[in-house]
């Protein structure tokens, strides 16, 4: 726009002097081409205008007023300028360009120090890691910018007394007050996580320790159980991530062993919880079998499953108590053949088997699967709890060679040697061996 | 020289100078500073070496802001000097980042290659104890859960490879550190509880 004004008030200023001048014609044409991007159509007039660029630069060959030159030859179909307009010209070229300039000056400007200042908050923000700490301010801030240059740019598009940075100006404010917010919550954040990282790594590497004691008798699945060995390397991970001064990461993985060890607990402590629904009926059985022995004045069995113990009652007192290794998945009751689940409810022992009989130094064969055994597992089988092809299982003992310090069997109650010579002693032919899942209310050592 | 002469000369220096005035924005470093900084947040810069990643972003911003900044001067008066400076020092920060990037992320990797090796080693290690542990006292349980954890590490372990193969070398490193750490806690525990019993 500018060029072409320029442009026009020369060409007006020349039209009307109708001086001759010595410029070539095709210069001329060229430059004024080259000036007029908007292709203004050069007036007629401007045609009879009459130049000699060479000759003004060479004074030996100047020709004033138009006339031939020393080869005497004029260049055909060529515009000429009149003398006094080059210097009209050079006078009204500075003093256009100089009126424009003090226009252009007078307009409105940039607010450059709040664009500034919003750039400057921005690193700040970026460099206190807003990107990942405080997310959500950081990336508002970052629209805002890229929203700015843009509306700055369309501005700029426009003839400058049209230009309007009121917009420009209130998104560089909105950057750099967003900006610094992101800063400051950044910084916060991150001070936070210095303290709160190793906090966090302690307590959650008490929890894991804590959480292993518990589950050390349990047989918990091996889903589980990987994950919290899982979640116990991401506490490592962590380690190495702080170390490394990642906090974020560190931070994290810290989240997401919590996580994991939470979803761990939670199965653990619903297992425990169904487990345990069955409470009052087992201390029924329990209270019932006492009550036998001490009616009947004859020896009765009780298995507890979650302390691992084998109660002999004699007329109704407790006689002895000995540690009992169990199936490798005790917790929960027998379904089907290789559950490795010793199963729960009340039986009586069908045979007796000396060393001669079993592997297993004695052995007292109870009568698994009883007649509530066979209606569970068919209804299970019926309702589609367990395969078609199931088999109930058998052979249930409680046998010697225990002492492993694990629980071993496939569903049997293994004692000690020493231990079975005493309840093979005891035991007969219909005594009643009652398995139940604890006495204990609750499993309280065993809570999460 | 004729005044006319002399007219000419400063009538084409005026034109010259017009001309010169009207100076184009940089748009071609202004590209390559932006393509530079893509291909180095492309290659993982601003997780690896981010203040220097930070520094280039800064630049580029500078360098438009104060494109902008000539935009809105009178075409006469539009100097882009400093726009240019700036998106070189913008494009060589972020080349800057880009391999240092490459020389972290090539000594990281090394690093991780030799914790796989480690790792297998101390899983060795970790087999062979557990077979020496006593079973007694300390309970087939514990040895049980030691297998347990052992496994859980292997299986952690086991990813490290398809981490390195993609890239994460940090998430492999700090993966195969914790795996090892882990394995040597076991160790420890099984030379304490084989001690133990040799002392007994």
């Amino acid at each position: 726009m500018i060029i072409h004004d320029a442009t026009r008030l020369i060409v007006n200023i020349s039209r009307r002097l109708r001086k001759v001048l010595t410029i070539p014609c095709r210069s001329l044409k060229t430059w004024f081409q080259a000036l007029n991007p908007f292709a203004l159509k050069i007036p007629a007039s401007l045609k009879s205008l009459q130049v000699r660029f060479f000759r003004c630069l060479r004074p030996d060959r100047l020709s004033p007023g138009g006339k031939k030159s020393a080869a005497g030859k004029r260049h055909p179909g060529t515009v000429f300028l009149k003398i006094p307009a080059l210097k009209i010209c050079l006078i009204a070229v500075p003093a256009v360009s100089g009126l424009l300039a003090i226009l252009a000056s007078l307009g409105p400007s940039p607010p450059l120090k709040t664009i500034s200042q919003s750039r400057i908050a921005l690193h700040g923000a970026r460099q206190s890691m807003g990107e990942i700490l405080a997310p959500d301010l950081f990336y508002s801030a970052e629209r805002r910018w890229e929203n700015l240059l843009s509306e700055w740019n369309r501005q700029n598009q426009k003839w400058f007394p049209a230009r309007d940075y009121q917009e420009v100006f209130k998104l560089a404010v909105e950057t750099r007050d967003i900006a610094g917010r992101c800063r400051e919550k950044s910084m916060l954040a991150g001070d936070s996580l210095k303290i709160r990282i190793p906090a966090e790594t302690a307590a959650l590497e008490k929890e894991i320790r804590q959480f292993k004691t518990r589950i050390r008798e349990l047989p918990i699945p091996e889903p589980s159980r990987k994950r919290y060995v899982r979640a116990e390397l991401m506490i490592l991970e962590s380690r190495s991530a702080w170390q490394r001064q990642d906090h974020v990461r560190s931070a994290g993985l810290l989240k997401s062993a919590r996580t994991l060890l939470g979803q761990t607990g939670q199965e653990v402590s619903g297992r425990l919880r169904a487990y345990f629904s069955n409470l009052t009926a087992w201390r029924e059985m329990a209270d019932e079998t006492v009550a036998w022995s001490r009616i009947n004045r004859d020896a009765a069995i009780l298995v507890d499953k979650l302390a691992h113990q084998c109660r002999i009652y004699r007329d109704g007192i407790l006689a002895a108590e000995f540690p009992v290794e169990l199936g490798a998945n005790w917790m929960g009751h027998k379904r089907m053949r290789g559950d490795r689940a010793t199963p729960e409810g009340r039986y009586r022992v069908m045979g007796k088997k000396s060393d001669c009989d079993t592997p297993y130094h004695k052995a007292l064969q109870i009568d698994y699967p009883n007649r509530e055994d066979l209606l569970r597992f068919e209804d299970d089988k019926q309702r589609g709890r367990l395969p078609r092809n199931a088999d109930i299982g058998g052979s249930i003992e409680i046998h010697g060679g225990g002492g492993r310090k694990a629980d071993w069997t496939n569903g049997c109650i293994a004692l000690q040697n020493g231990d079975m010579d005493v309840l093979f002693e005891w035991a007969r032919p219909g005594t009643p061996v009652t398995i139940i899942g604890s006495l204990n209310p609750g499993g309280q050592p065993l809570r999460f | 020289m004729s005044v006319k002469s002399l007219l000419s000369l400063v009538a084409v220096i005026l034109v010259m100078a017009f001309m010169a005035g009207c100076a184009k924005p940089p748009q071609a470093d202004l590209d390559a500073a932006k393509a530079a900084l893509e291909a180095a947040k492309a290659v993982g810069a601003d997780r690896y070496v981010a203040d220097v990643f930070n520094a280039a972003q800064d630049s580029l911003n500078a360098a438009n802001t104060e494109i902008e900044a000539q935009n809105s001067k009178f075409a006469l008066g539009r100097n882009y000097k400093k726009a240019q400076a700036l998106l070189a020092a913008a494009t060589r920060l972020a080349n800057e980042a880009k391999d240092k990037t490459a020389a972290r992320k090539e000594e990281v990797k090394a690093e991780a290659l030799k914790l796989i090796e480690d790792v297998k080693v101390a899983l060795k290690d970790a087999g062979k104890l557990i077979k020496r542990a006593p079973r007694g006292k300390e309970g087939r349980a514990a040895i049980d859960a030691m297998q347990a954890e052992l496994k859980a590490v292997e299986t952690s372990v086991a990813e490290a490879p398809a981490l390195i193969e993609s890239g994460d070398y940090i998430t492999a490193h700090d993966r195969l550190q914790a795996g090892l750490a882990k394995v040597n806690s076991i160790i420890d525990e099984l030379k304490q509880a084989i001690a133990k019993k040799a002392g007994r």
